[in-house]
């Protein structure tokens, strides 16, 4: 009894120097010289070093073929892909533009729903769009293809540029095998696709189901010539990596010529009690997964379900990886297998990835948010979701600790790593897009 | 600084005793026993990427597991990562061990998981699943963890014909 007085008394004073002196842990907090051994694990395992090569993709047989990448970086850049000829997967993802359009929302043929994301590392996702509504790049590459409000085309259109276009068709057969010249109007309609308007949901019901699956395997090809060009499109090291790497040569010193002084504090504040990594975590800052943070809705605009309806999508998705034009032999699927659902999912959506944020304004699934302080600014006082519940908590950062936290952000920009030749448009026939430097 | 953080440690020392005494009087009496954290000095190799748990390659024995007690004593679990050390975004399997207190397998048992982050008010971010290896053996694949912190693993157990029960796994990340 005696022994657990003290003690009691102990955890008296412990408290009452705790409330005293503050957050004994809070790292951000210490102007010392060094950070403490925990903020460095947590400093590195932002680091860019531990990113490795995308995860693979047993969907798609040719995900790491050079030869469908050179197609795919074709394919995304044709503006023939799309019903009107003028627009191509790099109107919205536009690489100089981090791959995305800097505009609240995406613009190709109409305006599509929700803010472009950037393509950039999408590879290592096992999701992708903000609700994860397609498990893989290559599925995920078909969707804005027959998207009325994106590209506007259809399935029977695209195939037929594949099998007419004799520069895809001569790359095409040694990857897929023969293509049909679906020249037959009668068995291979004009326009072709299901549950679209204007007569080419129609047409594509009156087909044979063994003609729309042929049609169906050559497109889920397309889907996975693009994702063959998306996979390599990933970050290259940026200012923060070189002052994780400085840091570390230096046993964990806090000031680094990589960053200045107010990134420094930022970056305390984004592993400490900015409470930033418990989402964008890992070396891509993002653990890809769905949150509902209380994004408020775009005025006049309903609140966006997001995931919930995103995983019933992904379930019901003929292209998915448990379907019959996934390549994988055995079906493992474990993102499939294991998926989540459930009414938690209500209103979340997946956490992007902060690398580069600075050069992909405006944010969030309807880029309600104008900038990178304005997201800070969301997430210090955490407002209540209008539909589930926000899993964030106010955090009470002062202005200059937000302003911290901006230019710590500001500091993870760096240039795609990809052999520059991939960031420009092949020679094809576009219009809008300067030919590519031979 | 310095001095308060040693402070700190050594109050942290003087504290914790207290703490768990009172938690092991708490479990004997009416709430389950908290487990330790899952033992990652067992030197297991981390796959490169998941790999769904095989019987062939399975200990009998997860070793270096973790033993707790279901929060009605009716059986015992030792429980292993396959994932080890543990780490967030990677999904994993983790081996289970389920026998009854006297240490006879349960080798008909049928076990859901479920979890989340009580602080955060979030489920796992996936939906394991959990099945039979033989004599007493299980695997839960589809396990991943999106964040550090606190989490909990709640493991239902029904056995035919015996009374049903529940494991809550405290994993810290």
């Amino acid at each position: 009894m005696l022994a657990f007085l003290v003690t009691l008394v102990a955890a008296g004073v412990f408290i009452g120097v705790v409330i005293t002196f503050g957050d004994w842990d809070a790292g951000d907090d210490d102007d010392s010289e060094f950070w403490s051994a925990s903020d460095q694990v947590a400093i590195r395992q932002l680091w860019i070093g531990l990113l490795g090569t995308p995860p693979p993709d047993p969907s798609n047989r040719v995900a790491d073929d050079e030869r469908a990448a050179s197609l795919g970086h074709r394919l995304f850049f044709d503006e023939r892909l799309s019903v009107t000829g003028t627009v191509a997967c790099a109107t919205c993802h536009q690489p100089e533009q981090q791959f995305s359009d800097g505009l609240e929302r995406g613009r190709g043929v109409g305006e599509s729903g929700r803010n472009t994301r950037s393509i950039v590392g999408s590879a290592f996702s096992p999701f992708q769009y903000w609700d994860g509504r397609r498990d893989s790049l290559w599925s995920q590459a078909l969707s804005p293809l027959e998207d009325p409000m994106e590209h506007g085309s259809d399935r029977m259109s695209v195939v037929r540029l594949i099998a007419t276009d004799p520069g895809y068709r001569q790359g095409y057969e040694p990857l897929f095998g023969p293509l049909p010249a679906f020249d037959d109007p009668v068995r291979f309609p004009a326009r072709a696709a299901p549950g679209l308007e204007g007569g080419v949901g129609d047409a594509w019901q009156a087909m044979s189901a063994a003609d729309r699956d042929l049609v169906s395997s050559v497109f889920a090809n397309v889907g996975k010539m693009i994702a063959a060009y998306e996979r390599l499109i990933v970050p290259g090291a940026s200012a923060f990596d070189a002052y994780v790497e400085a840091m570390q040569k230096s046993g964990g010193a806090r000031q680094q010529p990589e960053l200045g002084a107010a990134a420094t504090r930022g970056l305390g504040l984004f592993v400490g009690r900015g409470r930033c990594t418990e989402c964008h975590n890992g070396p891509l800052m993002t653990n890809n997964e769905f949150h509902n943070t209380g994004i408020l809705s775009a005025p006049g605009e309903l609140p966006d379900r997001g995931r919930i309806d995103g995983v019933r999508e992904v379930l019901a998705n003929p292209f998915n990886c448990l379907g019959r034009f996934s390549d994988d032999p055995v079906k493992r699927c474990d993102e499939m297998r294991y998926v989540r659902e459930g009414k938690q999912l209500i209103g979340s959506m997946r956490t992007p990835s902060l690398r580069n944020s600075a050069a992909t304004a405006p944010y969030m699934h309807r880029g309600q948010t104008a900038d990178l302080a304005d997201a800070m600014r969301h997430y210090n006082t955490a407002p209540d979701s209008l539909i589930g519940h926000n899993e964030a908590k106010p955090l009470v950062l002062s202005d200059a600790e937000v302003q911290d936290l901006v230019r710590f952000v500001e500091a993870v920009a760096s240039p795609v790593a990809a052999d520059p030749v991939w960031l420009r448009p092949p020679g094809l026939r576009q219009r809008g897009l300067p030919p590519r430097e031979e | 600084m310095k001095l308060l953080r040693m402070l700190s440690i050594v109050l942290v020392g003087l504290v914790t005793p207290a703490i768990s005494g009172a938690e092991s009087s708490l479990s004997a009496a009416n709430a389950p026993s908290k487990p330790q954290t899952v033992d990652s000095s067992d030197g297991a190799h981390a796959p490169e990427h998941h790999m769904p748990a095989n019987p062939a390659s399975m200990p009998a024995v997860p070793t270096g597991g973790t033993r707790v007690n279901s929060a009605a004593q009716h059986y015992i679990l030792v429980y292993r990562s396959e994932l080890a050390p543990l780490a967030i975004n990677r999904m994993h399997s983790w081996v289970l061990m389920l026998t009854e207190e006297n240490g006879e397998p349960v080798v008909d048992a049928t076990i859901t998981a479920d979890g989340g982050m009580p602080l955060h008010n979030h489920g796992l971010p996936t939906a394991p699943r959990v099945r039979a290896l033989g004599e007493g053996r299980y695997a839960m694949d589809g396990v991943r963890f999106h964040m550090a912190g606190e989490w909990e693993v709640v493991l239902e157990v029904s056995v035919p014909g015996r009374p049903s029960d529940s494991f809550d796994i405290a994993v810290t990340l």
